[in-house]
C-alpha cells in the first residue's frame, strides 16, 4: 500500500498552510489532505510513484504533483478546464487517465472542485504512531549518537539526539540546551561551510522521513522539509550552501534549493535503502552510496545519473569526498575501503583497502584533506594516510559501533559518537583519548577535553 | 556454486523434489499422558505483562530479564518472521535479513539492533519500533499482520525493547532436551489433544515453551496439528507429529485404528516365518488391518525373481518350480536365486547408483575398476560393515583399488561428506553447509567437524591422457583441513555426535571415521542399510524415502526396523542373510490383492504394494522376452542393462522411465512416476516395436515354426507373465486373431499386436 506524504515548507516560503483555512462549511471546497489524497492514492499512485514514475510524473507529494513530468504540470490552479490531470480523468483529453478504470463520479467531481478552488495545499495528515501504540516505560538508555558535527569555527560540536539535536560548547565540552523539532531520532547532521545552518535528519522509521533547518545562530527552525517516505540516513549541504542533498531508506535522493526548501531533483535510480550523499568541492557532482552495493554519480544541476561504481561487493554505508581533490572514498559491508578519482566521465580506482574486520560504518576526511578516518562495525577507528591509502593510527578500542565521525575544523581533533550513546574526543596526531565527553546513561558531560 | 543448489537442479531435471529433510534432535522425552478429552493441558504461562508507562522512573519497575536468544529468537521463529520466505532469506526481505529460524542470534542482534542504522528499534520509546509496528501492521508490512499489540510475541519483543534489549552472550543457557507431553497415543478419528512443551535448559532452568514451539505433522491423513499444538486425528493410520523449537526436536506418535471388524484368531492364523512377522502382524492388529493371503506359486516366482535379480524368470524355470513338491520350495528358490550371477548383477547395480559410478567424472578404466571392485564384494557377499569401511579408508591407484574412485568422484571434502552421510546414514547434511539445519539439531560446527574428517585425501594425477578421472593415486594426507567459513577456523574433525579426535592424533582420519561408522555404537549405519533393503523388496522402506532417516520422520514400524538392525548387525552385517530373511517373510509373500478392510494400507505390510519396475529391468524383460538383445555402444551385445556399469551409456528407453543420472546420492534421482514420453515410447517408440518384429524374434521364430496361434498366446504369457492365460483369455485373444492357417505374413502382424499388448500391460510392466 502506498501512502501519499505532504511536503510541508514552514517559516521558508512557498507554500501555504492550511491552517488559514475557515472551518470546512458543507459547502466548503475539497480539502487536499482529507479529499484528495485519498483519490490520488487510490488511483494514481499505482503508476506515478518514485518506482514507476509513468511519464515522469510522481503523485507522492503535493510539490512533486504541482510540479509535473515530462509534459509539464498536470494542474492549473483554479482553471480545471486547462488542468490536464482534471481533464485526462474526465476522459475529455487523451490519453484517458487511469487507462484502464474510470473514477467515480464523485471522485472526479472531488479533483475538479478541489482545482477550480485553487487547488490549495492543506497540511498533512502524517501516519503517526503516537496516541495509537501502548505506552511503554523504556530502560535508561541514553539516545544513540549516529552523527556528530563541529561548527566550522570549531567552538560547537551537535550530535544527534531523540526528538532533539545536542549540542555542546567546545572545547570545554559543557552541554547546551539542546535543540527541538525532530520527532524522532536525529541520525544525521550537517553545518553549512558558512556556519549558518544546521541540518538534522532523520524521522519516524517506517513513517515518514524528515529534515529540521535550523538557523544556526538561534536556534530557529527555518524550515521542516519532508518529502522522503522513510528514515532520512544522510543529509550534506553543497560549498555554498545553496543545495541540500538527502537519503534515505525509500530509495531517493533529494535535492534542494536551500533559500526556498523546494525540492528540484528527486533521483531514483537506486534499488535498495541510500545510506550516504556527498557533493563534490565545486558542488557539481554528487555521489550517492547504498545498500544497492553501488555507487552513483549525479549531475547535481541536471539531476541526470552520470555513471555507477559497482566495485563494492557489498552494501555500502559512507562516502566521502577528500577535500580539495575528486578523490571520492566509500566503505561498507565488504569491509573495505575504495577510493576513486571522479570525474563526470568516470571513475578511477585509486585504492581498495581491507580496513576493518566488520563494515565500514562511517568515513571522514581531515580538513586539510591530508587525513582519513574510519570507524567500522568491529568498533575500532583507524586512520589513514589519505594520499598514499597506508595504515597510520588506531583509536583505542570502542565500546559500541562508532557511527558518527567527525574531525574539528583545525584537524587536531576527531569526535566519535556510538550507538551506546557516548561521545568522546581524540587526538588526530597521536590517535589518543583527549576527553569523554558524553558517557553511558548520562546526558551530562563526563569530562573536559584537556588540550 | 552452492550444494543445494547444484542437487535441486539436478533433481530438477529428473521432474522430482527431494524429499531430503534429514532430521535428529536432541534427546526425546515423551510421557505417556494423554489426558481424557478436549484441550486440557499445561496452558502456556502468560508472559509477563508489558510494564506500563506509570512514571517515567523506570528504575523502580523490575524488567522481567528477557533473553534474547531463548525469548526473542523463539518468537520470531514462531511467528515465521526468520523463515525462509521471509527475513531468513539470504537476501532477506525489504532489506532486513534475519539468519533462517535465528541459528546465529549474534548476527540476528545486530540486524535487529544495529543495521540499517538501527531503524527497527527504539530504545526510548520501545513501541515505536518497528520490531512492533511492522508485525502488527500499524505501518504497512509485505509480510501483513503477523500479531496483535499486547498478544505474547508482542509482548516478549516489547519487554526486551524496554529492558534496554539485552544482547545474546556466550554464557546464555543452551536447550538440553525437549520434552512433549503427552507421549505416545491410540486415539480415534475425530479425538484432539494438546501438546504440552517443556524445554530443559543447561542452567537447570525447566520452561513451558508451548507456545513458542513449532509444531508438524510427519503425515497429514492421520493427523493435522495447528500452531497451538492441537493435534486432531483426520484417519486412520499411525503417524509422528514433531515438536522443535530453538535447534531441540521432539517427537510423539498417535495413532488411529482402521474402522474394520477384524476377528482375534486373524492375525493368530496368519503364517508366521521368522521375526518380520511377528513386528508385521503385532502392528496389523494394533492398526485393525487384516492382512491378505498368500501370493500363489506364479506371482510369487515372478516378484522374488524381479525383485532379488531384476530378471524374469523362464517358462522352464517356472514349471520346475511348481513341480517341486517340497514345503520348503519357496525358501530353496530364494537361495538359488541368491546365488546367481544376475542378482549380483542387480545388486552391483544399486550399489553403484548409490556411489555415483558415473563416467561424468571418471575414465573408462576407472568406471570398470570401481565397477568391478563393488561386484567383487557383491559377488563375495562382503559384510556391509567391511566394505563401507573399505572405501571410506581406500587408498592405492585408481584403476588397482577400485574403492579409490570415491575419492575422484568427490573431489572436495564437504561433496563427500553430504554424499557419504545420505549414503551411508540417511542423513542430508547439506543445509548445515551454509546454516545450522533449519529442521534439524545439525548445526554449522557439525556440519564442519564431520566434513574435516575427508580433509586429508591426497590425490596425485599421472600424466596418461589428460582427461578427466584419469589414473590417479589416492593417499591420505598428513596435513589439510576445512574451514569453517564464518569462523574462518578449523572444526576439530568429529563424527555426527561422536567423539572429536584429539588435537594431537596422527591417526588416518578416515580411519577414524570408518572405526566410528562401522563401529557397535553407531546403529544408524546398520539401520540405513536395512531400510534400503527393505524398501527394495517393499517398494516403500520401513522409513520414507528410503534415505531419509531423520528422527523427525518416523518409521512405519519402529521395533520392526529395531528388530531387523539388530538382527544384521548381529548376524555381521550379512546383506545377502538379510535378503533371504525378507524374501523367506510371510510378509513379503503376502498377495498383492487388497482385502476389504486393507485396501488403504500403503505402508504396514498387510499385502504385497505393485510398482513398476525400474527401467532397467522393463529393457531387460523386453530383450528378454523376445529374445531380441539390446545394443548399447561400447559393450559387446547381449549386455543386459542391468550389467552396465555406468548410467551414461545412451539409451533413450532408460532415461524416459528413470533411471538415475547418480549426480547426487539420493533415492530421488531415480525416477517412478509415469509420464507422457513413457506412455508415447511404448506406443511407437522402436525398443519394444523393433524386438516384436524383429525376424529374429520370438513371434517370428514362433510362426516360422509352424506354432499355432494357441501356442504362441501360451508362450508369451509364461514367458512375460510367468503363468499361463486363463481360458477366457485364449478364447478372446484366439477369437482376435487370423486363423492359424491364414498366411504367415499376416498371422505374423497380428501376433505381433498380440506381443505388444501382453509386454505393454500393467500386469507385464508392474510388479506385483
Amino acid at each position: 500500500m502506498r501512502r501519499l506524504i505532504i511536503v510541508a515548507v514552514l517559516g521558508g516560503a512557498a507554500v501555504t498552510t492550511g491552517a488559514a483555512q475557515p472551518p470546512a462549511a458543507p459547502a466548503a471546497p475539497p480539502d487536499f489532505a482529507r479529499d484528495v489524497v485519498p483519490v490520488i492514492e487510490s488511483q494514481c499512485l499505482r503508476c506515478h510513484n518514485t518506482a514507476k514514475s509513468e511519464g515522469g510524473l510522481l503523485l507522492e507529494t503535493y510539490e512533486d504533483m504541482m510540479r509535473g513530468g515530462d509534459t509539464g504540470p498536470p494542474i492549473v490552479p483554479g482553471e480545471p478546464d486547462r488542468s490536464p490531470l482534471v481533464l485526462q480523468v474526465e476522459g475529455r483529453a487523451k490519453p484517458k487517465m487511469p487507462p484502464k478504470k474510470t473514477l467515480s463520479a464523485d471522485e472526479m467531481a472531488i479533483l475538479r472542485a478541489w482545482v477550480a478552488a485553487g487547488a490549495r495545499y492543506s497540511p498533512p495528515r502524517l501516519p503517526h504512531p503516537d496516541g495509537r501504540l501502548p505506552a511503554i516505560a523504556p530502560a535508561p538508555v541514553s539516545p544513540r549518537v549516529t552523527a556528530i558535527a563541529w561548527r566550522p569555527d570549531g567552538r560547537e560540536l551537535v550530535f544527534g539526539g531523540y526528538k532533539e539535536l545536542r549540542r555542546m560548547a567546545m572545547p570545554d565540552g559543557s552541554l547546551q540546551p539542546g535543540w527541538s523539532g525532530p520527532s524522532d531520532l536525529v541520525r544525521s547532521v550537517a553545518w553549512s561551510a558558512d556556519g549558518r545552518l544546521v541540518a538534522a535528519a532523520g524521522g519516524p522509521p517506517g513513517f515518514f522521513g524528515e529534515i529540521v533547518l535550523y538557523d544556526a545562530a538561534t536556534g530557529d527552525v527555518r524550515a521542516r522539509l519532508e518529502g522522503h517516505r522513510d528514515y532520512v540516513y544522510d543529509v550534506a549541504f553543497n560549498h555554498d550552501a545553496s543545495r541540500l542533498a538527502s537519503c534515505g531508506y525509500d530509495r531517493q535522493i533529494r535535492i534542494r534549493d536551500v533559500a526556498s526548501g523546494r525540492t528540484i531533483g528527486v533521483l531514483r535510480e537506486h534499488t535498495e535503502a541510500v545510506y550516504a550523499v556527498a557533493f563534490n568541492s565545486d558542488g557539481t557532482l554528487l555521489a550517492s552510496a547504498s545498500a544497492d552495493r553501488s555507487v552513483k554519480i549525479w549531475d547535481v544541476e541536471t539531476g541526470a545519473r552520470l555513471y555507477t561504481i559497482t566495485d563494492p561487493t557489498g552494501g555500502v554505508l559512507t562516502l566521502a569526498f577528500r577535500p580539495g581533490t575528486s578523490e571520492l572514498a566509500a566503505g561498507g559491508n565488504d569491509r573495505r575501503i575504495r577510493i576513486w578519482r571522479v570525474s563526470r566521465e568516470g571513475a578511477e580506482p585509486l585504492h581498495s583497502i581491507p580496513a576493518h574486520d566488520g563494515a565500514v560504518l562511517r568515513l571522514a576526511y581531515s580538513p586539510d584533506g591530508s587525513m582519513l578516518a574510519s570507524s567500522g562495525a568491529d568498533r575500532r577507528v583507524r586512520l589513514w594516510d589519505a594520499a598514499r591509502g597506508q595504515p597510520a593510527r588506531l583509536l583505542p578500542s570502542q565500546s559500541d559501533w562508532p557511527l558518527g565521525l567527525a574531525f574539528s575544523p583545525d584537524g587536531r581533533q576527531i569526535a566519535v559518537g556510538r550507538q551506546d550513546g557516548t561521545v568522546s574526543v581524540y587526538d588526530a596526531g597521536t590517535g589518543e583519548l583527549a576527553a569523554d565527553l558524553v558517557s553511558p546513561h548520562a546526558r551530562r558531560p563526563a569530562g573536559v577535553v584537556r588540550r | 556454486m552452492r550444494r543445494s543448489c547444484s542437487r535441486d537442479a539436478a533433481i530438477r531435471r529428473w521432474g522430482r523434489s527431494p524429499v531430503r529433510v534429514a532430521s535428529c534432535c536432541a534427546a526425546v522425552a515423551a510421557v505417556a499422558l494423554w489426558t481424557a478429552a478436549g484441550e486440557p493441558l499445561a496452558q502456556p504461562a502468560p508472559p509477563e505483562p508489558i510494564r506500563p508507562m506509570a512514571s517515567h522512573a523506570p528504575s523502580a519497575a523490575v524488567i522481567p530479564p528477557v533473553s534474547f536468544t531463548t525469548q526473542v529468537i523463539p518468537v520470531l521463529t514462531k511467528m515465521g518472521c526468520n523463515s525462509g520466505p521471509c527475513h531468513g532469506a539470504e537476501a532477506g526481505k525489504n532489506g532486513f535479513a534475519l539468519t533462517l529460524r535465528g541459528y546465529d542470534p549474534a548476527a540476528d542482534y545486530d540486524a535487529i539492533v544495529r543495521q540499517a542504522g538501527g531503524r527497527r528499534v527504539n530504545p526510548l520509546e520501545p513501541a515505536r519500533s518497528l520490531l512492533l509496528l511492522k508485525p502488527t501492521e500499524a505501518v504497512p508490512h509485505m509480510g501483513g499482520k503477523r500479531f496483535e499489540p499486547g498478544s505474547m510475541p508482542y509482548t516478549v519483543l516489547a519487554n526486551w525493547i524496554a529492558a534496554g534489549m539485552p544482547p545474546p552472550s556466550a554464557n546464555d543457557p543452551r536447550l538440553v532436551r525437549l520434552e512433549v507431553t503427552p507421549g505416545d497415543a491410540t486415539l480415534a478419528v475425530g479425538d484432539t489433544r494438546r501438546l504440552g512443551v517443556t524445554a530443559h535448559f543447561s542452567d537447570g532452568a525447566v520452561r513451558d515453551v508451548s507456545a513458542l514451539a513449532r509444531f508438524a505433522s510427519a503425515d497429514e491423513t492421520v493427523a493435522s496439528v495447528d500452531d497451538r499444538g492441537v493435534v486432531r486425528i483426520t484417519g486412520p493410520g499411525e503417524t509422528a507429529v514433531s515438536v522443535s523449537f530453538l535447534t531441540g526436536v521432539a517427537l510423539t506418535r498417535v495413532r488411529a485404528p482402521f474402522p474394520n471388524d477384524v476377528a482375534a484368531d486373524v492375525y493368530e492364523r496368519s503364517p508366521r516365518r521368522n521375526l518380520i512377522d511377528d513386528h508385521v502382524l503385532a502392528k496389523l492388529r494394533e492398526l485393525r488391518i487384516p492382512p491378505s493371503g498368500q501370493a500363489d506359486d506364479h506371482a510369487f516366482i515372478r516378484r522374488a525373481y524381479l525383485d532379488a535379480a531384476g530378471i524374469l524368470p523362464t517358462r522352464a524355470e517356472v514349471e520346475a518350480f511348481l513341480a517341486d513338491p517340497s514345503p520348503d520350495r519357496r525358501a530353496a528358490l530364494v537361495d538359488r536365486l541368491l546365488a546367481r550371477d544376475e542378482f549380483v548383477d542387480y545388486w552391483t547395480y544399486r550399489w553403484s547408483d548409490l556411489l555415483l559410478v558415473s563416467s561424468r567424472s571418471l575414465g573408462p578404466a576407472n568406471v570398470r575398476a570401481f565397477y568391478n571392485w563393488i561386484r567383487g564384494h557383491v559377488a563375495a557377499n562382503t559384510p556391509w560393515d567391511r566394505f563401507v569401511y573399505e572405501l571410506a579408508t581406500a587408498t592405492g591407484r585408481t584403476i588397482d583399488n577400485g574403492a579409490t574412485n570415491y575419492y575422484l568422484i568427490h573431489r572436495n571434502p564437504t561433496d563427500i561428506a553430504e554424499n557419504f552421510t545420505q549414503a551411508f546414514l540417511g542423513l542430508t547434511l547439506t543445509c548445515a553447509r551454509c546454516h545450522n539445519h533449519p529442521m534439524e539439531k545439525w548445526t554449522q560446527n557439525d556440519y564442519y567437524g564431520f566434513a574435516n574428517l575427508f580433509a586429508r585425501v591426497s590425490m596425485k594425477e599421472e600424466a596418461d591422457g589428460g582427461g578427466k578421472g584419469d589414473t590417479a593415486t589416492i593417499l591420505s594426507a598428513a596435513t589439510g583441513d576445512v574451514f569453517h567459513p564464518r569462523s574462518g577456523r578449523a572444526m576439530p574433525p568429529r563424527p555426527l555426535d561422536g567423539v572429536p579426535m584429539s588435537p594431537g592424533s596422527h591417526e588416518d582420519r578416515r580411519v577414524y571415521l570408518a572405526k566410528w561408522l562401522t563401529g557397535p555404537d553407531n546403529r544408524q549405519f546398520a539401520r540405513t542399510l536395512v531400510n534400503r533393503v527393505w524398501g527394495n523388496f517393499f517398494g516403500r522402506g520401513l522409513v520414507h524415502p528410503v534415505d531419509d532417516l531423520r528422527e523427525t520422520n518416523p518409521a512405519s514400524n519402529e521395533p520392526l526396523l529395531e528388530a531387523l538392525t539388530t538382527h544384521f548387525i548381529e548376524s555381521g552385517y550379512d546383506v545377502r542373510g538379510l535378503i533371504r530373511l525378507i524374501m523367506t517373510s510371510a510378509a513379503y509373500q503376502r498377495s498383492s490383492e487388497p482385502r476389504p478392510g486393507n485396501e488403504a494400507d500403503d505402508r504396514f505390510c498387510s499385502r504385497y504394494l505393485t510398482r513398476r519396475l525400474p527401467a532397467e529391468v522393463i529393457l531387460d524383460a523386453f530383450s528378454q522376452v523376445t529374445g531380441v538383445p539390446e545394443t548399447f555402444e561400447g559393450y559387446p551385445t547381449g549386455t543386459r542393462a542391468l550389467q552396465l556399469p555406468d548410467t551414461r551409456v545412451s539409451s533413450y528407453f532408460l532415461d524416459v522411465f528413470g533411471r538415475p543420472a547418480r549426480v547426487i546420492t539420493s533415492a530421488a534421482e531415480r525416477m517412478q512416476d509415469p509420464t507422457l514420453p513413457q506412455a508415447l515410447h511404448t506406443i511407437n517408440g522402436d525398443t519394444l516395436n523393433r524386438r516384436l518384429m524383429a525376424d529374429e524374434g520370438l513371434i517370428a521364430r514362433l510362426v516360422a515354426a509352424g506354432r499355432s496361434n494357441a501356442d504362441v498366446i501360451d508362450e508369451l504369457y509364461w514367458t512375460a507373465l510367468s503363468r499361463p492365460p486363463t481360458a477366457a483369455e485364449r478364447e478372446r485373444l484366439l477369437a482376435a486373431l487370423a486363423p492359424d492357417t491364414a498366411d504367415p505374413a499376416e498371422r505374423r502382424r497380428g501376433l505381433e499386436d498380440l506381443g505388444w499388448a501382453v509386454l505393454t500391460s500393467t500386469e507385464f510392466l508392474f510388479n506385483h
